[in-house]
């Protein structure tokens, strides 16, 4: 066995983890090795050393300080989740919502196509102002407002 | 007030269950049972009193609304110090973060040092805190295992065992750690 295995030796018998066999082995390696002696020695100090620390003192304030966090959690967890049982309940009705706001939909939109429809149909395109017919400017009107259809980038006319 | 003082007399276990149903009772007793321990861990993980006092909440904030993932016949303290290593890392980790990239408050306030008690030998005192804050500060260098490790063991008391528990490791690793952990100890203090 390595001095480095038998150091975990040392550290159990200080723990008092080790049986009385693996005991006996160790000290016998113990009464030969001096570096593991050392390493005995300096563990144990290492120990009472730990235990010098003294023990940090929680602030007074901190035990209410997060008794108040975690209960305003609490509470705004269970304002949540009222209300989520109260939408929950209508969740039965969901496909029966969707289903009206799209029949609703389809109705609006087939009646403003009826609305629409008429005022295109009874406007009888010509043959040659297709374009003019349907803005409007039939017969006599002035295309002058047109121009613009006419008129190239260059500013050139028909 | 009854109500209290049978909160007070159920077991860690049932409280946690209570916790979990919003029971505010529940979580006043096990404020009052582990904050101290909970506190004392994330001071000697950190060396920084604000930051402990914060994970000290959130830890009790990841208890709440972990409550219900507890499996009963799991032992609790193993459980809660697995919250509260785990927070502790988080929490240091975005902490370090913010003192490193900012110039608020937190980076620039002074160091305290704990308050002195009447002791009849000024010298003896100083030199006895002046030990104890080199030793606690040799344990928060410490690898984060291995400090872990360490602060479970010999300040909290938990056994090899436990510390496995805790760090998802096995006895052997946890024992391998502890020895590692105390060389490391023995030249950082020049022993």
């Amino acid at each position: 066995m390595s001095c480095r295995k038998w150091q975990i030796q040392i550290y159990r018998l200080h723990e008092g983890e080790l049986d009385r066999e693996s005991e006996a082995a160790l000290l016998q390696h113990l009464g030969t090795c001096a570096s593991c002696r050392a390493d005995a020695e300096r563990f144990s100090q290492i120990d009472r050393v730990l235990q010098r620390v003294p023990e940090p003192s929680m602030p007074p304030f901190l035990a209410e300080r997060i008794v108040t966090r975690v209960i305003e959690q609490i509470r705004e967890d269970s304002a949540q989740s009222t209300l989520r049982r109260f939408f929950g309940s209508f969740a039965y009705f969901r496909p029966a919502v969707a289903g009206t706001i799209l029949i609703l939909g389809i109705g609006l939109g087939v009646l403003t196509g009826l609305n629409l429809s008429p005022s295109i149909n009874t406007r009888s395109a010509g043959s040659s102002y297709d374009v003019l017919t349907l803005a409007g400017i039939e017969g006599g009107g002035s295309d002058s407002s047109l121009d613009f259809i006419w008129t190239d980038a260059d500013g050139g006319g028909r | 007030m009854a109500r209290q003082a049978t909160m007070n007399a159920q077991s860690d276990e049932d409280l946690i269950q209570a916790l979990g149903n919003g029971d505010e009772n529940a979580l006043r007793v096990l404020v009052d049972r582990h904050s101290a321990a909970i506190y004392r861990f994330s001071i000697r993980f950190t060396g920084d009193e604000s930051l402990a006092q914060d994970i000290a909440q959130e830890v009790f904030l990841r208890l709440y609304r972990h409550a219900r993932r507890f499996v009963p016949g799991t032992l609790f303290k193993t459980w809660l110090f697995t919250i509260v290593r785990n927070t502790s890392i988080d929490l240091a980790r975005s902490y370090t973060y913010r003192k490193a990239y900012s110039l608020d408050e937190y980076s620039q306030e002074p160091e305290r040092t704990p308050p002195l008690d009447a002791d009849p030998d000024p010298e003896e005192r100083y030199l006895s805190e002046e030990s104890a804050h080199r030793v606690a500060q040799a344990v928060q260098s410490l690898p984060e295992k291995q400090r872990t490790a360490v602060i479970l063991r010999y300040y909290e008391g938990l056994s090899a065992r436990e510390i496995a528990g805790i760090m998802r490791s096995t006895v052997a690793s946890v024992e391998s750690l502890l020895v590692r952990a105390k060389r490391s100890l023995l030249k950082l203090l020049e022993l």
